[in-house]
Order: C-alpha cells, then sequence, then structure tokens
C-alpha cells in the first residue's frame, strides 16, 4: 500500500474559531501563515494546500483574502520539509509567465512546490470578466498544463493552440523536481475526468458519501489507465475530532454558532433570494441536518463555497472514515479544521497515527 | 531642497565579474537576491527595480532568471527598509489579480512597493504570442492602470474597457498606500507620453545623456501640467566608478573580457549562431572604442551585449558626482543604478558615489528644482 499524503491548509482567507462570522476573527497575515505550517509539519503532514481566490470565499465577500503565488513564495523560504501545494486559476496568468514563477517557488523550495490546477466558474470569475463556457475554460486549462510541462523539460519550445501561441519560447531555470511539479486537477464533468486522465499526477475529489468517491475514482482511473497512466487520488474535507463523539457534536455546533445571514447570501445566489427569516432558519437547522453519510456532515457548504464537507466523531471515529474513503481508492487527504494550529493538532498526534497502524497491521497480515 | 532616490538593481539575470558570458558566475538563487539587497539597504540605496522578462538579458538567453513577482515576494518579507520597484509588463496577468499581488505584497513590506509598469513591445514577446501593436498594447496598459487604481481604492469597482471588464467586483485587503502603489512608467512614444502624464508618479527614462533627458524632461512637464500634476523623473544608469578614471576604465574592459560571441550575435538581433570569430571581436572592440562614447563619462558600450539598460557611467567619484549633477540640474531626481557585480558593486557606489554627491547636493540650494 503506498504511503497516504496528509495535507493541511493555509488560511488565506483568514480563520477563526467561528465559521460564517462577517469578517474572520483572525484575518490573513503571513506571519500566521508561517505558523500554521510550521505546526503542522511538526505533527506529520506531509503538504499544505493555498487555494486561490480574488474574492473571499468563507467569510463575507469583502473580507480580506491574500493572493496565493506571493504567499506560496515567502511560505516556500520559510519552510524546509512541507510540500506546498499551490492552487492556480488558469487565464489569469500568462502560462509562460507562471511557469516562472513555479520554477522559481521550486528552485526556492528545493522542489517542494506541487500545483492545483483549477479552471474556474462561480460567479466570481464572471464578475471579474471571465467569458468563456465551462467546455473552452477547460480546453484552456488543457493548453496551460501542456505549456507549463513543455517549458518545464524542453529548452526550446514551440506551441500553437487555440488560446496560447508561443515561438521558440523557453524557460529558465527548470524547476528542481524532474520531469516537473506535479498537477493535482479538480472536477467532476466529463471535460475535467478527460483532462485528469491524460495530464494529471493527482485529482482531488470533492469529499462526498464512500460511494460516489469510489465511482469517480474508478472512472477516471479506468480513463487513465487506457491512456497506460497511473494517478493517485485525493479528498478535500475539513475535520472536527474529538477525544468523544458528543465532544465533537458540541464543537461543530460552537463553530456554527456565529454564522452571519448576511455570508450566506454573499455565498448562494439561491439564499439571496429568500428573505432572511428563512436564511435565519437554515443555520438553525443546520447542525441537525445535511449528514452526507456515516461521520461526515455538509452543513458547512451553507456557509462556505468547496469543501464543505466536514469528518466529525471521535478521533477513532473520524479514523474509520478516514480507512473507508482509503478503501474507495483515496490516497491524498487535504484537511482543513478551525482554528487551524489546534485541529491539525488533534488531527496529526490522534487520527494520523492510529489510521497509519491499522494500514500497517493490514499490510502485515497480508504479508 | 528636493532629495535624490537612490536606486539599485536585483540581480535577476544572475550575476558575474564579466558580463555576455554564456552563463552567470552566480545563479540568480534566492540567498544572493536577499544578500545584494540587503548590502544596498546598508550601501545607502532607497529603492531597487526588479526588472521581468522571460529571457536572460545580461548572459545567454538560456542562462537562468528568476521570476520578479516571487523574488518581490520573499524581498518584502526579508528586508526592512528598502523600497521594491516591481516591473510588470501589463497583459501578462489579469488586472484584478495583478492588483491583489500588489496590495499583498504593499501589505507584507508595510507600504513599500512601487510599480515599473511596461507595456512590451520586444521581439520576445511576440515569441511568447503577443498579437497587439504598439498602441493597443498601451491602451491596454492605461485600462490596466485605471483598473487597479479603482480596486485599490473603491469597495465595489464596475469598469468596462476594451480588453478587460469587471462588475461589482470587491478587492480586500487594500495596499496600505492609501492611492496605490507608486507607478514609475517608461516609454517615449506620444502614447507613453500621454499615460504617464496623467497617470504616472514617476517618469523613468532608459540612460541616455543629459541634454536629451532635458528635452523630455520639458515636454513631460508641459503635458503634465495640463493634468495639474508634477511627476518626478528617474533615469536607468550602470555605473564603473573607481578612484580613477584609469582603474574605470580597466575595470570596463575587464567585464568585458569575456563576451561570448553567441550572446553578442543574440543581442544584436542577427540570430546568427555562426558569427565569424572575427567579426565578433570587432563587435566587441567597437564597443570598447570611443565610437560608444555618448558624452564624457557617459559610455554605451554595453548595449552589444546587455538587453536594455546598457548606458555607462564610467570615471572617478568626482567626475562621475559632476555627471550626476548634469541629470540632476535637468530635473532628474531618481536614479536607478547598477553595476556587476552587483552585491559587490552596491557597497562601492554607495562609498565612493553616493556620499560625494549628497554634499554637492547639500551645498548647493537648488531654488531651481523647486520650479
Amino acid at each position: 500500500m503506498n504511503k497516504i499524503e496528509w495535507s493541511w491548509f493555509v488560511p488565506v482567507e483568514g480563520e477563526g474559531t467561528h465559521v460564517g462570522t462577517y469578517y474572520a476573527e483572525s484575518p490573513p497575515n503571513i506571519d500566521s501563515m508561517i505558523h500554521i505550517i510550521q505546526a503542522a509539519e511538526d505533527v506529520g503532514f506531509d503538504t499544505v494546500l493555498i487555494q486561490t481566490a480574488l474574492t473571499n470565499n468563507i467569510f463575507a465577500e469583502d473580507a480580506p483574502v491574500f493572493d496565493d503565488i506571493t504567499a506560496t513564495a515567502i511560505l516556500a523560504k520559510f519552510t524546509n520539509r512541507i510540500r506546498l501545494l499551490m492552487a492556480v486559476k488558469t487565464g489569469e496568468i500568462h502560462p509562460a509567465l507562471l511557469a516562472k514563477m513555479c520554477a522559481t517557488i521550486d528552485q526556492i523550495s528545493n522542489g517542494r512546490l506541487a500545483i492545483n490546477v483549477t479552471t474556474g466558474s462561480g460567479p466570481i470569475e464572471a464578475r471579474f470578466g471571465e467569458r468563456l463556457d465551462h467546455d473552452s475554460r477547460y480546453e484552456r486549462t488543457w493548453e496551460v498544463v501542456k505549456i507549463l510541462k513543455l517549458l518545464w523539460t524542453e529548452k526550446d519550445v514551440s506551441f500553437h493552440g487555440k488560446y496560447y501561441d508561443i515561438n521558440h519560447g523557453l524557460s529558465e531555470p527548470k524547476p528542481i523536481q524532474k520531469p516537473h511539479p506535479p498537477f493535482y486537477m479538480v472536477g467532476k464533468s466529463e471535460m475535467s475526468r478527460r483532462i485528469s486522465a491524460e495530464i494529471a499526477e493527482a485529482h482531488l475529489v470533492q469529499c462526498d458519501t464512500v460511494e460516489t468517491v469510489k465511482k469517480d475514482i474508478e472512472d477516471i482511473s479506468a480513463r487513465a489507465s487506457k491512456l497506460g497512466r497511473t494517478i493517485r487520488f485525493g479528498i478535500r474535507a475539513q475535520t472536527v475530532t474529538r477525544d468523544t463523539e458528543k465532544q465533537a457534536w458540541d464543537a461543530v455546533r460552537e463553530m456554527m454558532s456565529q454564522v452571519d445571514e448576511r455570508v450566506i447570501q454573499h455565498r448562494n445566489a439561491h439564499y439571496a433570494k429568500v428573505d432572511k427569516t428563512e436564511r435565519v432558519d437554515l443555520i438553525a437547522k443546520a447542525v441537525e441536518s445535511n449528514m452526507i453519510g456515516p461521520g461526515v456532515w455538509g452543513g458547512m457548504h451553507l456557509v462556505r463555497s468547496g469543501a464543505g464537507a466536514v469528518l466529525v466523531g471521535s478521533h477513532e471515529q473520524v479514523a474509520e472514515t478516514c480507512l473507508r474513503y482509503i478503501d474507495a481508492g483515496v490516497g491524498a487527504f487535504i484537511l482543513s479544521g478551525y482554528p487551524m494550529i489546534e485541529e491539525s493538532k488533534r488531527f496529526g498526534e490522534n487520527v494520523i497515527p492510529i489510521v497509519e497502524s491499522r494500514l500497517k497491521s493490514r499490510a502485515n497480515i497480508r504479508l | 531642497m528636493r532629495k535624490i532616490e537612490w536606486g539599485w538593481a536585483v540581480p535577476i539575470d544572475g550575476d558575474s565579474e564579466h558580463v555576455g558570458t554564456l552563463i552567470p558566475e552566480i545563479t540568480p538563487n534566492i540567498n544572493y537576491i536577499i544578500d545584494t539587497i540587503r548590502t544596498a539597504e546598508k550601501a545607502g540605496f532607497e529603492i531597487v527595480l526588479v526588472p521581468t522578462s522571460f529571457k536572460n538579458s545580461l548572459f545567454a538567453e538560456d542562462a537562468p532568471r528568476a521570476e520578479s513577482i516571487v523574488a518581490t515576494s520573499v524581498l518584502a518579507a526579508m528586508t526592512k527598509k528598502i523600497r521594491l520597484l516591481l516591473a510588470f509588463k501589463t497583459g501578462e496577468i489579469h488586472p484584478a489579480l495583478f492588483a491583489k499581488m500588489c496590495a499583498d505584497i504593499d501589505q507584507i513590506s508595510n507600504g513599500r512597493l512601487a510599480i515599473n509598469v511596461t507595456s512590451g513591445g520586444g521581439s520576445i514577446e511576440a515569441q511568447y504570442g503577443e498579437t497587439l501593436d504598439h498602441d493597443s498594447r498601451y491602451e491596454r496598459t492605461l485600462e490596466s492602470v485605471k483598473l487597479w487604481k479603482l480596486l485599490w481604492t473603491q469597495a465595489r469597482t464596475t469598469f468596462r474597457g476594451k480588453y478587460m471588464n469587471v462588475e461589482n467586483a470587491v478587492l480586500e485587503p487594500k495596499p496600505i498606500q492609501k492611492a496605490g502603489p507608486p507607478l514609475y512608467f517608461v516609454g517615449t512614444s506620444e502614447i507613453a507620453r500621454t499615460i504617464s502624464a496623467e497617470h504616472g508618479d514617476v517618469h523613468l527614462f532608459q540612460g541616455d545623456t543629459p541634454a536629451r533627458i532635458k528635452v523630455n524632461i520639458d515636454d513631460f512637464k508641459g503635458r503634465a501640467s495640463r493634468f495639474n500634476r508634477t511627476l518626478r523623473y528617474a533615469v536607468r544608469l550602470q555605473v564603473v566608478v573607481r578612484s580613477t578614471e584609469q582603474k574605470a576604465w580597466k575595470a570596463v574592459r575587464k567585464l568585458m573580457s569575456r563576451v561570448d560571441p553567441l550572446v553578442i550575435a543574440t543581442r544584436a538581433n542577427t540570430r546568427a549562431l555562426n558569427t565569424q570569430e572575427t567579426e565578433h571581436r570587432d563587435l566587441v572592440a567597437k564597443a570598447l572604442s570611443g565610437d560608444s562614447m555618448m558624452a564624457p563619462n557617459i559610455w554605451g558600450g554595453l548595449h552589444a551585449v546587455k538587453g536594455g539598460a546598457g548606458t555607462v557611467l564610467v570615471g572617478d567619484p568626482k567626475q562621475l558626482t559632476e555627471r550626476i549633477m548634469d541629470y540632476v540640474k535637468v530635473g532628474v531626481s531618481c536614479f536607478i543604478l547598477s553595476s556587476y557585480p552587483m552585491k559587490r558593486e552596491a557597497k562601492r557606489v554607495g562609498e565612493l558615489l553616493i556620499p560625494m554627491v549628497e554634499e554637492r547636493m547639500e551645498k548647493i540650494s537648488y531654488k531651481w528644482l523647486e520650479r
């Protein structure tokens, strides 16, 4: 069995003890990002995800959010071991410039960069002038990844695409990692599955029921193997892990106790249309409903876009949940929880050892 | 009396005792870059230029070159006092994302960011797919700048342009500098002048003679005053200063002693990889001859091996103080300098040249500067 990749999260959008407050209790700042990563490194995480967003997706949309490339550049300099999974939205940066940025970060970090390629699609991108339709955006993503790989492995690059045209371009320095930093792709659509199968090193699946995750993994794996490729799979989830299940659910209730209804309004066009009392009602009921599966609660989707599934329970239960996903084919967990340092410690000190020792004893039995 | 702003440059192409070699003696690794800028900070420089290009402009084109925004981000966290002049070619990054990057760097550096706005135009941009003509690129620059400023200062921004559209968009955090980081423009075409006069804080000239810089500054002043604005003026120069003029020229000859034929052919844009050995020697000899003198102590021969910023002040401290004062007299108040190797020379220029110029500035009351 391959080693599990444990990844924590850098709060470029800020964080706090409570989610869905109008502003984050701790607004994003580079020093706390460095502390969070160092803490995650200390308790056994292999990687951290640095998300990209032009507008805050977790708190109110006019709450501050940091650009992730500038943050990753600095984090590369201030950390030693942990891998940096930097999100990039294709179309925002010329691929030749992006190639140089990533290569420079890979150099600074001594080969610790990975790239989470996203294609963007939400109302936020539309607000910033995105006009391509879904499949065209994925076509552009395909071109960007192709160009990055060419510029990172070839001396003299010519590429004639629909969106980009390069004649005898070059990019030096090359990344430290050979052949290049790994690509983590995302998406559920037909187009995104095809692209992942062809060019991704890893595919991140949104955390859903174990059955759905398994189906997605099998589908993309089959597509990849037709092309003679193997890719790894990860899920993106939140965690609330405590000594007992009751403590964990108390923590969820506390975390959700200060949700501002304006944040829900910002998050979802549908909720923006209903009246305020209905939104307040949604918040009140959020904790008691929204179960995705055993130990997986989806109520945080109400306040944040993306990664709203939460692994909730005792350390033992959360470890069991992780093992169910591992059995479905998941090899990487991209996790976060609030507040970041405390939750990364709880997870790293309690859940990771249980999962790792179960995997080890299973392997021994097989031997 | 107006103070001079002393600027140095980041060794983004790598660094060397010799220019025009295939590869630099020191690669552009981040620790050397940080070290150089901390040295410049100590030597009395107040700002550093972080240039931008896809290709190396000092050694062979395929020699490594670090990326400017990444380097500037790290420098923002690793320095305390020196201001960071980040060069950016509009069109390479979505203006809202670039505005966010700048706001963050300004936050991290506690208000030390400035932006050198460039519009591209060389053969290198064309290789990477640039299809807009000169004036259209400047139009795009104008839209970018307007949009950045709105995003930096307004709670919500709606902007409809020819090249970009945003609708009710939010950008937070804002930069520490309330109006946004100051903008240093370049270019002397009609449209470049118009944009700079209306939107620039500083206009940065490529190294030229004080007489020609004066003609340009007079023109820019007239244009800016029509918008009720005053710009500052900067000049980008190399400098080789030694205790005697003879030693300075000896240093220049040493600097140019290992030029590779391939590099000289690339910069001459001949792309003739088989340039004859003799022809190459001729080009180096010509670069070092009197033909390359633009004015006393102003040597243009480095252009033969370097893309951009190839005008060099060569002489002893007294001579170069006079030359700097010539620029000051015509209205220049910011000097973006460099010399190779960049770390060692930052220290030398800080010791030999800056104090002597500052002393002259103190002695003379330049009332005309305030006009």
